[in-house]
């Protein structure tokens, strides 16, 4: 039982990164300009950092899976704007 | 929760920052029309490889940690392998052939083939449109040679026929002076039916050359061919006859475009190129006399792989001409490239 947790949890994990890489991949083949091209890996990074400070955050020391969702509607509005902007 | 040591609250955030940053390039890219399904293709491929992970994981289970461990990256690195194969041959299509269509062009030559005595006039073939351009010192009856202009991938045929016809800059006047000008949309083009593909365009580029060849007035058949219209125009001349051929940035194949682009498109990877358009293949079984237009400067397609489809046509009967400092679309107003073009017509025709 514990290994089909574990071998579920890890699944999940290298199908989010399967999906970021391809994702990554393709805006860099697709990008007119360097803040499409650089849009997920600048973001990967920006949002890791942002959760590991709201960690720390009282409010979410508490609701520690709220991280996922603040970060979320983060990139998803930086998405829009960027779409926009370039 | 509370009690997760900082490095597991680390690697929980950065997992919620792939999950987020994966979100927004899906949505980023949603908000992109052209390439919307994509994100289907990414998505299933994604999930395919997760769940062959997940089926290896649970398969050896019980077995020794070296093997299991070994075993899982082995199917990461092939899923990572079938992710980046999955965008490059998805992609490409766009890339190749964006479907372009300029609506004002199309309708302003559409009143302009109205007119009494208009010397533009549509042409349809099946499901394919264009557009002909008669010739200005010819009587409409009398038999003349007939260019047929494929295209480069960012063009159409309501767009580039209206700009030589126009002709705002006097620069143009020589492709229809004594010769018909032909421009016909590849298929997914204008308002051309079908989608484009290696072998959809040569198709098309068959039953245009026919059609053309077909009317009264013809007397010989010219073929032009700018960039990714080049290979369509080398593969005509190998099929058919024809008085001349004029490349203007041609590439010896598919895959010189593609390195251009992204340089790994070498041995097993050629696989995911399939867009075939072998012009160094074609051009051998070309005997009509033909000239090569390159640019050093040339973004798009190499130069060194025009120089190379000029090797392959052994120099038989054909020309090449370097321009130098002359970018992809610049070739258009090139004065050495029209100049030397309508020299070559005249020469031909």
């Amino acid at each position: 039982m514990y290994d089909l947790k574990n071998n579920l949890v890890n699944s999940a994990i290298v199908l989010l990164s399967l999906i970021f890489i391809g994702m990554a991949f393709l805006l860099t083949l697709v990008a007119e300009s360097a803040a499409v091209a650089l849009l997920l890996p600048i973001l990967l990074i920006l949002l890791a950092v942002v959760g590991i400070i709201l960690t720390f955050v009282p409010f979410f020391k508490d609701h520690i899976r709220l991280i996922p969702v603040v970060d979320a509607v983060v990139g998803i509005i930086v998405a829009v704007i960027i779409h926009f902007l370039c | 929760m509370n009690n997760w040591s900082f490095g597991r609250k680390a690697v929980f955030c950065v997992i919620s920052s792939v999950l987020a940053s994966s979100l927004a390039g899906i949505v980023f890219i949603l908000l992109n029309s052209r390439i919307r399904s994509l994100v289907v293709a990414v998505v299933t491929a994604s999930f395919i490889c997760a769940l062959i992970f997940f089926i290896v994981s649970q398969l050896l289970r019980d077995k020794d940690t070296k093997v299991r461990i070994t075993s899982q990256i082995a199917s990461v690195v092939v899923g990572f392998l079938v992710i980046v194969s999955t965008v490059i041959i998805n992609l490409a299509p766009f890339i190749v052939f964006p479907c372009n269509h300029n609506e004002a062009a199309y309708d302003d030559l559409t009143e302009l083939s109205k007119v009494e005595d208009s010397r533009i006039s549509e042409i349809r073939i099946d499901d394919l449109t264009g557009w002909r351009i008669s010739s200005r010192s010819a009587k409409p009856d009398q038999k003349r040679p007939v260019i047929i202009c494929f295209y480069g991938n960012g063009m159409n045929a309501s767009a580039t026929s209206l700009m030589i016809f126009k002709d705002k800059n006097g620069i143009y006047g020589d492709f229809n002076e004594n010769t018909d000008f032909v421009c016909v949309d590849y298929p997914g083009y204008g308002i051309s039916g079908g989608a484009p593909d290696s072998d959809s365009v040569k198709e098309m580029a068959l039953k245009v050359y026919d059609e053309v060849a077909s009317w009264e007035t013809t007397s010989e058949i010219i073929l032009f061919g700018y960039s990714i219209g080049t290979g369509i125009a080398t593969y005509t001349a190998s099929e058919r006859d024809a008085a001349g051929l004029i490349l203007w940035a041609p590439y010896a194949n598919a895959y010189d475009i593609f390195n251009n682009y992204l340089n790994i498109f070498y041995g097993p990877c050629r696989l995911l190129v399939r867009f075939r358009m072998d012009s160094d293949k074609y051009i051998k079984n070309v005997d009509c006399p033909v000239l090569i237009l390159a640019s050093d400067a040339d973004e798009m397609v190499p130069y060194q792989s025009s120089r190379d489809l000029f090797a392959a046509a052994d120099g038989t009967a054909a020309d090449f001409v370097s321009l130098s400092g002359i970018s992809h679309n610049a070739f258009w107003q090139d004065t050495k490239a029209l100049d030397n073009t309508y020299e070559f017509i005249g020469e031909v025709a």
